[in-house]
């Protein structure tokens, strides 16, 4: 290949035949690698009617250019496919971190597309350009950890292997891909369980090129570290620091005197990790060398306790800023489970939500969260970032009133009873509660009795009876089998919310869901900028976890500057999305100074989009870029907006600047956008063949809870089951205030022809249609995408 | 018979004689009082150059040979309580030495270790020992830069790993180097590698040269993990890696008896 950071080559594995074969990278530069390799191997070979766990559904491991080359935060894996949580398994993808994906390309692989089913359980082999297909017989019914021990015994020590656990085996929606012991793909888990593939062990001894001179890389590299905040791009340390102008409470830049990485042997102090215009006497050689020691995340999420129980800060290839959270519990080893255990954010705390804190005890949440962590881990449970388990926590305690089981058309006798009394038959309720209704009070040794207690071995009883989802060949302790909970569990809540219409109507119509559309979690959405944050949440189908705004709304600087620094980078001609007008962005007075629609929040959010999808083909971390701000007073605290440009262009020789970059990234979109409407269109039909999508109405959704009030009398229109039904008319109070109005005081209700007119702001960024939500015909060309026109003519406008 | 000199490293004109060295050697009563003391009394005195001995295969048949060396200057040293695994060390170690990215022929060495320490993993092996799997403790593997005898240099057929200014590191000379990989078992702590197949065309090894004495790994390293310090003797402290096969260049052997 004539280019930097690409190999050249992706790997083709078709498990039905055995057949291994190779493509040529080119073929797909245009998409990057990442999601942008994904949607187009899905828009070539795989056609609407196909379901994620058919075998001809691709599993896409995209990795690009970037990856393994050293850049900063180069360490990620994008796995595309048929989304199975979500509810016509529309495309999405599963992303993780570690060192898989540098390995794979090491190894001599830019990607890897897997089709078919093995006949049996298999995992695949790649040392370099030896590619085998391995029988898995003895790996299949394990959990990861001893999966990726049983292959590193095989391939060595330093093999990488990602795998699937229990969950991913036993088809649960709600399961990942795991790699490096806590990195998780999210989602795709029984996409390689529907083909029988238990994982992909990689050694990789090769080089990659990198297309500019040596001098010119190092130095490159030491100036985007230089512009490098904490996890986030939090900017400024979260306490008063003598070096430092500012400060934020909220900031993950926690580092500070006195506070110690406790558990370590000797416990390391984090100290004053300064920027790099001020360094202090003790940093050597420069500050640059404590960047790893900015983010104590076990502090920042744990306090205090977290700060005692963390080994280290942990992560992924090539960051410097180390998210996952090493600790050493030792009062695990009560329960037979290690000590020893990592992950970050909701990667901590997937199923404590299914359980209390026990107040007695100030290191119950921690213990609990790495008790989870443990487990979801191994069996490879996927969070869905919170969703499924806030779907749980209403089903386990929301006593149904009359107005609700009147409005969902439920019988009558659901009424004063919680969901799970109503849904699960007697024998799984006494399993669970240790009596045949599930009313409390439980018995205390019963699994949601020791939930309740806060005692973290409840959930050693709760994951492997979920990751069963109800095959009652795999009895979890004391042949304790739940198949109804176990499957309604692990569905995720779209799945459920067919089952069950009021998990439906709860996510789209309760305040406490958080729920964004299409029963997904809501993730970084209006809380983070308003409608910037709204607007870009409805372009997928699942949780976006888009970060690129919440790595400017959270940086930790005045609200003023960062809107004076997002005016500069959308009002005056720098990237393709801009407003000339110069409107406001941001807020300017609070966090949550909510407001009325911009064109310029419209040119800023539809950057955030695309960088999204820009990070995920690269594929770089999102949770760290872009460098919009910086720490850098001398800059204004600006960062550099070109910096992914500029990196893609070193790596690979393919010289192109900030808008070249962010026209591929609006390719890649505008590809996933006409993928997914070729997919709902077929969804659509199917149930009704006088429909044809339309992407604004039907796909662009938002919650209704973000809408209505208490007592509101109309809603949006229905969105599936247990939707469309007004406040009014269900009693819900699990709602905003009656007395709330858009855009004053403090209220976070958005307005409904506020978001519509966002809508249009948005389009026009992107150069899509108005009605219809779809790109038009000039923009498909424009963006080299005219083979789209001719298998999608009657949606493209 | 060639003259043995003793040169200052890398200014081979700078020289003394075989005499004066025996001398201080006589002074001596165990290698490590050598070694000291030779730094003690400030001689300058780094490398001991041996020409014309049966050199077996030397790409450089006129340039003398060094044998005994003086002590590097300074050397890395790795904490491994304060690594956070990112590896940036073993990426710049490459890239801003030879323009391309390919940990494998990285002189600092952490994916080795990282997932299940450096024992290595084990059937069920998880959880147990040191590494990500186990309690997180990932060991950065760092060239201890020997003191004579230097395994890796006395063992390399053709004389290609040299002594170099400023700071004495051990330093493979590539336009030597065919790529046989003796020096690679000739490491007790398996620090060198192979940029390709054994003795394929273009096939180097690798070993850390202490990057003039301002290591990239050290610069690059987020943690502080990785010191620049003076140097020790590290090689009674940190246990082999592996079996090393105490292979002793042909060409030299038989020397250590001059001296010893
Ligand atoms: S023998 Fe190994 S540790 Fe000693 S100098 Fe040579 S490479 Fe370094
Ligand atoms: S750069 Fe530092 S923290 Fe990162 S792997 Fe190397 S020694 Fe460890």
């Amino acid at each position: 290949m004539q280019y930097g950071g690409w190999t050249g080559k992706i790997l083709r594995i078709d498990l039905s035949t055995g057949a291994i074969t190779t493509e040529d990278t080119i073929k797909y530069k245009d998409y990057l690698g990442g999601t942008g390799l994904g949607y187009k191997v899905l828009w070539d070979e795989v056609p609407p009617g196909t379901k994620a766990w058919d075998p001809e559904n691709r599993l896409i491991f995209g990795v690009g250019p970037l990856v393994g080359t050293g850049a900063p935060c180069t360490g990620r894996v994008s796995i595309t496919s048929l989304w199975p949580v979500h509810i016509d398994e529309l495309p999405a993808s599963g992303h993780m971190g570690g060192h898989w994906g540098p390995e794979l390309k090491y190894a001599g692989w830019d990607s890897i597309i897997i089709q078919g089913k093995a006949a049996k359980p298999v995992w695949i082999k790649i040392v370099d350009d030896k590619v085998t297909i391995e029988d898995a017989a003895r790996l299949w019914g394990n959990g990861i950890y001893r999966a990726t021990a049983e292959i590193c015994t095989i391939m060595g020590s330093d093999a990488r292997v990602a795998a699937i656990g229990q969950a991913g085996e036993n088809l649960v929606r709600l399961s990942c891909v795991l790699c490096d012991r806590s990195h998780s793909a999210g989602g795709v888990g029984s996409i390689m369980g529907s083909k029988n593939l238990k994982a992909i062990g990689v050694k990789g001894t090769g080089s990659l090129k990198i297309a500019a001179d040596k001098k010119t890389w190092a130095d490159y590299n030491k100036k985007f570290l230089s512009m490098m905040g904490a996890n986030n791009q939090i900017v400024v340390p979260r306490t008063k620091q003598p070096w430092a102008e500012y400060y934020n409470s909220g900031s993950r830049w926690t580092a500070d005197k006195g506070l110690y990485w406790g558990a370590a042997t000797p416990p390391v102090e984090t100290g004053y990790c300064t920027d790099v215009e001020h360094p202090l006497p003790v940093d050597c050689p420069s500050p640059l060398n404590k960047i790893g020691l900015r983010t104590h995340k076990g502090y920042g999420d744990f306090g205090v306790p977290g700060a005692k129980y963390t080994v280290k800060m942990n992560g992924c290839h090539s960051c410097p800023i180390r998210c996952h959270i090493a600790t050493d519990i030792p009062a695990l080893e009560q329960y037979g489970v290690s000590r020893y255990n990592q992950n970050t954010c909701i990667g901590n705390s997937i199923v404590t939500g299914l359980m209390s804190t026990n107040s007695a005890d100030p290191n119950s949440s921690i213990t609990n969260a790495m008790m989870s962590n443990n487990l979801c881990d191994d069996y490879g449970f996927w969070s869905d970032y919170g969703q499924y388990s806030r779907c749980y926590r209403w089903a386990y305690t929301h006593v149904m009133t009359a107005a609700e089981v009147a409005a969902l058309g439920l019988p009558a006798s659901f009424v004063g009873k919680t969901t799970f009394q109503n849904r699960l038959p007697a024998a799984e309720l006494n399993t669970l509660s240790g009596n045949a209704t599930g009313a409390k009070p439980y018995t205390a040794t019963s699994p949601w009795g020791l939930a309740d207690a806060g005692n973290p071995s409840a959930l050693q009883i709760l994951v492997p009876l979920i990751c069963a989802n109800g095959k009652t060949n795999q009895p979890v302790m004391n042949n304790l089998s739940t198949p109804v909970f176990a499957k309604a569990v692990s569905m995720g809540p779209a799945f459920l919310a067919k089952e069950w219409p009021e998990i439906g109507f709860f996510n789209n119509h309760c305040y406490s869901s958080n729920s964004f559309k299409m029963n997904f979690a809501k993730h970084h959405s209006v809380e983070t900028f308003g409608q910037i944050g709204l607007l870009q949440s409805m372009l997928w189908s699942r949780d976006p976890q888009n970060h690129t705004h919440c790595n400017v709304s959270g940086c930790g600087l005045p609200l003023d500057l960062i809107n004076t620094i997002m005016k500069e980078l959308f009002t005056q001609g720098k990237s393709i999305f801009n407003d000339p007008t110069g409107s406001d962005i941001t807020f300017v007075a609070s966090q949550t100074g909510y407001k009325p629609m911009t064109p310029g929040m419209a040119a800023m959010t539809a950057a955030s989009a695309v960088h999204l999808e820009l990070h995920n083909s690269l594929t770089v971390c999102n949770y760290t870029l872009p460098v919009w701000v910086s720490p850098l007073k001398s800059l204004g605290y600006r960062g550099d907006a070109s910096l992914d440009a500029q990196t893609y262009s070193l790596v690979t020789g393919d010289t192109v600047d900030q808008k070249g970059l962010e026209t591929i990234g609006l390719r890649i979109l505008t590809l996933f956008r006409a993928l997914t409407a070729r997919y709902l269109d077929y969804a659509m039909k199917k149930a009704d063949p006088s429909k044809k999508v339309n992407m604004r109405n039907d796909y662009d959704q938002v919650a209704d809870w973000m809408f209505d009030k208490v007592g509101s009398t109309t809603t949006g229109p229905a969105k599936g089951p247990g939707t469309g039904i007004p406040n009014s008319v269900s009693g819900n109070t699990d709602a905003y205030a009656a007395t709330y109005v858009p855009f004053t005081g403090s209220a976070q209700i958005m307005d409904r022809a506020d978001i519509e007119k966002g809508k249009d702001l948005l389009y026009d960024q992107f150069g899509w249609d108005r009605a219809t939500g779809m790109p038009t015909a000039a923009t498909l060309t424009r963006l080299g995408l005219d083979y789209v026109k001719a298998v999608i003519p009657t949606l493209i406008p | 018979m060639a003259d043995r000199r003793i040169t200052v490293a890398g200014d081979p004109k700078d020289s003394t004689t075989i005499e004066k060295v025996t001398e201080i050697i006589r002074k001596q009563v165990t290698r490590r009082q050598f070694l000291k003391g030779t730094g003690a009394l400030g001689l300058g005195v780094t490398t001991f150059y041996l020409m014309g001995c049966g050199s077996s295969g030397s790409s450089a048949q006129d340039e003398p040979r060094q044998v005994f060396v003086a002590n590097a200057l300074g050397m890395i040293v790795a904490e491994p309580t304060l690594c956070v695994g990112c590896r940036r060390c073993e990426t710049s170690c490459v890239a801003y030495n030879q323009g391309i990215v390919q940990p494998s022929i990285a002189n600092v060495k952490v994916s080795r270790n990282q997932q299940f320490g450096v024992a290595g993993v084990t059937a069920n092996g998880f959880q147990r020992g040191d590494g990500d799997f186990g309690n997180f403790r990932s060991v950065q593997d760092t060239c201890r830069q020997c003191a004579h005898p230097v395994p890796c240099q006395l063992a390399c057929p053709h004389g290609a790993i040299e002594v170099v200014a400023p700071v004495n590191a051990r330093v493979v000379n590539v336009s030597k180097c065919i790529g046989c990989g003796i020096c690679v078992s000739a490491c007790p702590w398996d620090m060198l590698s192979l940029s390709g197949p054994v003795r394929a065309s273009n096939t180097k090894s690798n070993k850390c040269t202490l990057c003039n004495g301002n290591p990239e790994c050290v610069q690059a390293c987020p943690s502080g993990a990785l010191k620049y310090l003076p140097w020790s003797d590290r090689t009674k402290i940190v246990p082999p890696r592996q079996v090393a096969s105490g292979a002793i260049s042909p060409d030299i052997q038989g020397t250590c008896g001059k001296c010893h």
